[in-house]
């Protein structure tokens, strides 16, 4: 129910994001659902719609904030060795979760109305 | 119309004059110089019945004479007082008996009867009473009060007062006052004061209808029954000109003699001289009602809800746009930039992001707030404090109003801080990035991944959204005014409802489609819940159409105007046809104006509901010196208001015929014609009650029916 949200104590739910590399492409995976693969959202750094894939997943994310309060978890696959990537999606993930937690205190105050 | 009711022709006691005494000659001329056209005779103490003939003869067929005698009648307080009687002329040998018989073994001199004992043995004769009245010797006020429960119809009782501006004054505060010559001296009788009719009569009878009818039955200097020179016309070719009374004007004929056109034409010709009037017609009253019930009167007012116009918040929905997220090649670019430039890289400005705005609402509302308190130190100039508050006080009041001020003033200062140090702070980050980039080609680090504005956006979107639907939701008021009432269901109203759209709307409520309209709540409430979704832009386009469909650009495309009939406990009531007319009419009747015109207000009514509720009101505004014109086929309507103008409207011969008359003087007067007359009483039993056979024979039934 939404009067449970705005509340500090909102459910607190990790989302870990992979950095990992899938038929020749660099992508960033945010797992949504940890048991459920196929909510699984990627973005595709060497695709054109890269864009779109970014906005799909911030359409997600503020989605998710609704019920629950998020923190995103920056990971890559073992075997991923891409230095610029890595550490460009270091400073992405980071830039991401301080702008998610400006949004939350402000969605709680919009959902209490 | 000159009328004397207190007149003398014998030198009864020994205090009276010589000159009282007249002769039938001396009698008939001065009647005559006089202009003096009904006249009683009341000498004191004593009735001549021979004198009363000779001198009634005299005078016809100009003037009517009436028996009457002046009694000196015991006070209460011992005391003596005078009281005029005056009979109807039909029985005065009755009348001769019974005063014969009262004064038989008395002193005319000196007696003094007891009130009673007269009332008694004259009512039988059909009298009016006419005490002395702040006249001496005048009735006291235990006096009047028996006089007035012994003779029961008091429109019997006149008082006499001493002099004409007596009369005046006392006629304007609704006594019922005649005065009369009391004549000393005949030869000067035409110098005496003499009272004017309202209305020319022509009996006894009439004269007391007169008074049943208006207790202002004489003229008085202030008399303000105004009359209207008016040209009516039945037919576009034919016009004559009749006078309309501030009273009740009747006009009555048969079906198809332009009663209608007459009315109409009367009304356009009162609108022309500037009054205020009110029409009710008996064969439109459907029409009319449902007029009545019809909302274009009602303003599409949200304030009525108590609700916002909110034009502003659907201005930012529909020109809604969605926020674009930052290109990830920015940051790669950065990032593969970042060290070409040693200097750049020591500038940690750089790789800054920016602070998120702040929110202005509350810079709004303290803003808002300054600025009222300056409005209220202006019109505190406009307040004579001293009246009310000391020196002291005053004083304590402006020192606190200005710490009010300073105190709001300096939240104000924190909060314009707030909010400009951060939009400072972002636009020096952004110049500065834009700049060292320029100058080194770099890339500086992108100020923020874009969810933060993206978000902020759409949270925007809910805002404005949940405060239109806030506002069109479950929002409703109601103001009632009384329409008439009905017999066995009370006071009837019309309840006007202002309600937002509901689940229990109808079309009519709205100007604009409510199909159209409840698809743009819906639409409202998807955006509203699921503000995140990826194509909200295609709900907000779809609600975009449908406002520019409907023109919609504020709540008030969704406030809903309604009237019902309600009865007083709240519930709705569906009046009958004929209770849609008594209602209406009511409801006209009550209307402040200055005319009313009633064109067959009968129809589809009871007589007893006719004779009962419309007829006295009818009756009230002609005392109110209303000008009330009815065309009606109603006997209650046209006879028992007794009108002080009858338009008789007839068909003889290829010919219509217009005659002007009232009940007091019976007569009907053709208007082109003076030598043309007809009967009041027998034109009206024709057209009104079916003739003159049908009329009693319905009376004799009715008694039948009671034995």
């Amino acid at each position: 129910m939404h009067f449970m949200r705005g509340k500090i104590y909102m459910r607190q739910e990790k989302i870990r994001v992979l950095l990992k590399e899938y038929k020749n492409h660099d992508c960033l995976v945010f797992e949504m659902d940890p048991d459920d693969r196929s909510k699984d959202l990627p973005i595709n750094f060497n695709s054109e719609s890269c864009q779109l894939e970014i906005k799909t997943v911030f359409s997600v994310l503020l989605e998710k904030m609704v019920d629950v309060s998020i923190q995103l978890e920056f990971q890559k696959e073992p075997q991923y060795s891409k230095v610029l990537y890595i550490d460009v999606c270091k400073e992405y993930i980071a830039d991401l979760n301080r702008e998610i937690g400006q949004i939350q205190v402000e969605l709680s105050k919009e959902l209490s109305r | 119309m000159k009328i004397d009711l207190h007149c003398h022709t014998k030198k009864i006691k020994s205090g009276e004059l010589e000159t009282r005494n007249v002769t039938p000659i001396q009698f008939a001329r001065k009647i005559s110089e006089a202009d003096v056209e009904i006249v009683a005779i009341t000498n004191h103490n004593s009735f001549d019945l021979a004198q009363f003939t000779d001198l009634s003869d005299a005078v016809k067929p100009n003037c009517q004479v009436w028996p009457g005698v002046e009694i000196d009648i015991k006070s209460f307080n011992g005391k003596k007082w005078h009281l005029i009687i005056v009979c109807n002329p039909k029985y005065a040998t009755t009348f001769s008996s019974a005063i014969n018989d009262l004064f038989e073994s008395e002193n005319l001199e000196t007696c003094a009867l007891d009130l009673t004992t007269v009332v008694k043995k004259l009512n039988e004769c059909d009298i009016i009473y006419i005490p002395h009245f702040h006249k001496k010797p005048a009735i006291p006020e235990e006096d009047l009060d028996k006089l007035k429960k012994l003779v029961i119809d008091n429109s019997r009782v006149f008082n006499e007062p001493s002099d004409i501006r007596t009369m005046g004054v006392y006629t304007n505060h609704c006594f019922s006052m005649i005065i009369g010559s009391d004549v000393h001296n005949w030869n000067e009788y035409e110098t005496s004061n003499f009272s004017e009719l309202r209305l020319p009569i022509s009996s006894f009878e009439q004269f007391c209808m007169l008074a049943k009818r208006d207790q202002q039955v004489v003229k008085t200097l202030l008399d303000k029954k105004k009359s209207y020179y008016i040209t009516a016309s039945p037919h576009p070719s034919v016009r004559f000109n009749v006078n309309i009374y501030e009273d009740i004007n009747v006009i009555f004929g048969q079906k198809g003699t332009g009663k209608s056109e007459i009315l109409k034409s009367i009304n356009i010709e009162l609108k022309g001289r500037g009054l205020k009037c009110v029409e009710y017609c008996g064969n439109e009253k459907d029409e009319t009602f449902k007029a009545l019930l019809k909302t274009k009167d009602m303003k599409r007012d949200v304030s009525k809800v108590d609700s916002l116009l909110c034009e502003d918040e659907f201005k930012r929905v529909l020109n809604w746009t969605d926020k674009i997220p930052t290109l990830f090649s920015k940051y790669i670019n950065w990032y593969q930039t970042k060290d070409n430039n040693a200097n750049k890289s020591s500038m940690k400005i750089t790789n800054c992001v920016l602070e998120p705005q702040l929110n202005t609402d509350e810079y709004k509302t303290i803003k808002t707030e300054l600025k009222h308190i300056a409005e209220m130190k202006t019109s505190k100039r406009s307040i004579r404090i001293s009246k009310y508050l000391n020196e002291t006080d005053a004083l304590q009041l402006d020192k606190y109003l200005e710490l009010l001020a300073k105190s709001i003033q300096n939240v104000l200062i924190k909060e314009f801080v707030s909010i400009n140090s951060v939009r400072l702070t972002n636009f020096t980050i952004e110049r500065i990035k834009k700049a060292a980039d320029n100058n080194t080609d770099t890339v500086s680090k992108p100020s923020s991944t874009g969810f933060y504005d993206y978000a902020k956006n759409r949270l925007t979107l809910r805002h404005d959204v949940h405060e239109i639907l806030i506002n069109i939701s479950n929002k409703e008021q109601s103001e009632k005014s009384e329409l008439g009432s009905l017999e066995n269901k009370g006071n009837i109203y019309i309840k006007s409802i202002y309600r937002m759209l509901c689940d229990n709307s109808k079309t009519d409520e709205f100007a604009s489609g409510i199909r159209v309209l409840r698809e743009a709540v819906i639409c409202l409430k998807t955006i509203r819940d699921k503000f995140y979704l990826l194509d909200i832009s295609l709900h907000i386009n779809s609600l975009s159409e449908k406002c520019k469909e409907e023109s919609i650009k504020s709540t008030s495309a969704f406030l809903g105007l309604s009237r019902i009939v309600i009865e007083e406990n709240g519930d709705e009531y569906c009046p009958s046809n004929g209770e849609r007319g008594m209602l209406l009419l009511l409801h006209k009747l009550r209307m402040d104006a200055d005319a009313y015109l009633l064109d067959e207000p009968e129809l589809g009514m009871g007589n007893s509901y006719v004779d009962s509720q419309i007829r006295p009101k009818l009756s009230a505004l002609g005392k109110q010196h209303k000008v009330v014109v009815i065309a009606t086929h109603n006997a209650n309507i046209a006879v028992r208001t007794l009108p002080y103008v009858s338009i008789f409207r007839d068909y003889l011969s290829g010919k219509y015929i217009t005659y002007l008359g009232n009940p007091f003087k019976d007569k009907l007067v053709n208007i082109d014609d003076e030598s043309d007359t007809r009967n009041w009483t027998t034109e009206s039993m024709h057209t009104l009650e079916g003739g003159e056979d049908a009329f009693y024979e319905r009376k004799d039934i009715y008694e039948t029916g009671k034995n």
